[in-house]
């Protein structure tokens, strides 16, 4: 539900921005120490300086998600484990959805009107859909034949990166896809 | 914010390094804090907020990153593919530009098409990938689709995002607000302004975009051609169905399309002759978690959403046993 021009104004006032690199599960800044700006488009005024990540915050960042992937605390978690977690998450950003579509305005000039109704609510949904997916995917058996079976799984890539460019769009409405679903593959 | 690869990624069991564009790093800080609060190990989720050339250029260079995944312009994604040439072979996912064609044939329902089309290139400031940036009108209602179009953009005024009533708020910054601008002085000299046409300045920031509609638009115009990324929209005429088809698909982009006809048969024929990732017939942009969603030539490679997405954040292994 849509909230007043004075509500919206008050909350983003009040707002308190992570502004360090979260690295292994903790706030920390750019090894370098070196700051870059967060601007809000609509207004030219900072909302805050930000940690500015370099290669050796990557290099951290790409050291800390190898030692998690291996040593299996979450790519060895059972899909439905996982599930799990990224339910909960799901929710969480439901009940942050003010905050979200605040920080996502004041940070890229989109509507609040779009940010409150389209944007959180669809990665909430984001979420909780891939969630409710993982553990229904299944392995493959070939039919080889003889003595010897061959099983097509798939494993996870290690860690990965990701960049995006500041704009989200993430309405969704009913559609198809005119491809045929893929045989069920997947997972060890 | 970066759901749609975020969630089949974290879902299949990666860890993931999030580089989030310089303009909106702050959403992305505060998700994966509450992430951690959901439950996630430490280590699985990084963000690590900086310049796309320091930053980002680092980790397409990382020798220990399995797979990258961008959304953004088609030109940073050839770095990318680059980049992993030039180290590790990383596997690279792609979703880059788009100059999306909206096609109306004059049997269409043009009130539900003109609302449409408006909502396809003026959401989010037009800043969207698969914007519907070119609109392709069948000659003998070209008048009249303009018209329309010209007043749905002259209802959506700039103003506060704050402001629960703001249909349409700033540029995602002023750098870009003065690129969009570059385009629209182009689109002057080569294309008849319906719409629009100027930069704002609201509240102190001159970050804000008339939504700006030209017509007359020659086939070899910069903004028939190039990616704006800004609500801009080229009006173009075609005489029939093959004309239609040529110019859609005249473009180095392939992300998405949409059709407008009553008949079925040309529905299907038309769907079917455009290169594009996503075609919506009859309406403008469809989208669900439930079906894939990417591009074709330059737009890009892999998809996101649907089961497909998961296609990206897994390897295939094949395992014999002898018994």
């Amino acid at each position: 539900m849509m909230q007043s021009l004075s509500h919206y104004a008050a909350r983003a006032a009040a707002l308190n921005f992570r502004t360090e690199c979260w690295i292994d599960g903790r706030f920390v800044p750019a090894t370098a120490g070196g700051r870059f700006e967060s601007v809000n488009p609509a207004t030219g005024a900072v909302l805050s300086d930000l940690a500015r990540g370099g290669a050796e915050d990557i290099d951290r960042a790409v050291r800390a998600a190898r030692a998690a992937f291996e040593d299996g605390r979450w790519s060895r978690r059972t899909p439905g484990a996982r599930k799990e977690v990224l339910l909960r998450l799901a929710a969480l950003l439901r009940e942050n959805l003010e905050e979200f579509a605040l920080l996502d305005t004041l940070d890229m000039g989109k509507p609040i009107s779009e940010t409150v109704t389209v944007d959180v609510p669809g990665s909430a949904h984001f979420f909780q859909w891939h969630a409710e997916a993982i553990d229904k995917l299944y392995d493959e058996v070939a039919p080889t034949g003889g003595a010897i079976w061959r099983l097509c799984g798939a494993c996870r890539w290690g860690s990965w990166g990701r960049l995006c460019r500041g704009i989200s769009r993430s309405t969704w409405r009913p559609g198809s896809s005119r491809r045929r679903l893929r045989r069920g593959i997947r997972w060890s | 914010m970066a759901t749609w690869k975020l969630a089949p990624a974290l879902a299949a069991g990666n860890s993931v390094v999030l580089k989030p564009a310089e303009q909106s790093p702050l959403s992305a800080l505060r998700l994966a804090e509450l992430a951690a609060e959901a439950g996630l190990p430490d280590g699985v989720l990084n963000v690590v907020p900086g310049y796309g050339e320091e930053a980002g250029q680092a980790l397409g260079r990382h020798g220990d990153v399995d797979c990258l995944v961008f959304t953004g312009s088609t030109e940073v994604g050839k770095m990318f593919q680059r980049y992993a040439g030039e180290s590790n072979m990383k596997q690279v996912w792609l979703e880059t530009g788009g100059k999306s064609p909206n096609l109306i044939f004059a049997d269409a329902d043009l009130e539900a098409a003109a609302d449409k089309a408006a909502f396809g290139i003026f959401f989010n400031q037009g800043e969207v990938c698969s914007a519907n940036s070119r609109m392709l009108v069948h000659e003998s209602i070209a008048e009249e689709m303009i018209e329309r179009m010209r007043l749905r953009a002259a209802a959506i005024r700039p103003g506060n995002p704050l402001d629960p009533a703001t249909k349409m708020g700033a540029m995602v910054d002023a750098r870009h607000a003065e690129r969009v601008a570059g385009f629209i002085a182009s689109g002057r000299q080569s294309s008849r302004l319906v719409a629009g046409g100027e930069r704002l300045t609201i509240g102190g920031s001159d970050a804000f975009i008339e939504p700006t509609i030209f017509a007359d638009v020659p086939r070899a115009a910069r903004i028939a051609r190039e990616e704006i990324f800004g609500p801009v929209l080229a009006i173009q005429t075609f005489r029939d169905e093959a004309e239609a088809i040529s110019l859609a698909n005249d473009t180095v982009y392939g992300l998405a399309a949409s059709v407008w006809t009553k008949d079925l048969s040309r529905a299907m024929a038309v769907s079917e002759a455009l290169v594009a990732g996503t075609v919506s017939v009859n309406t403008v942009d469809a989208l669900s978690a439930m079906t894939p969603f990417g591009g074709m030539k330059q737009s890009g490679f892999g998809r996101d959403l649907s089961l497909h997405s998961f296609d990206k954040y897994t390897a295939l292994k094949t395992t014999w046993i002898a018994y």
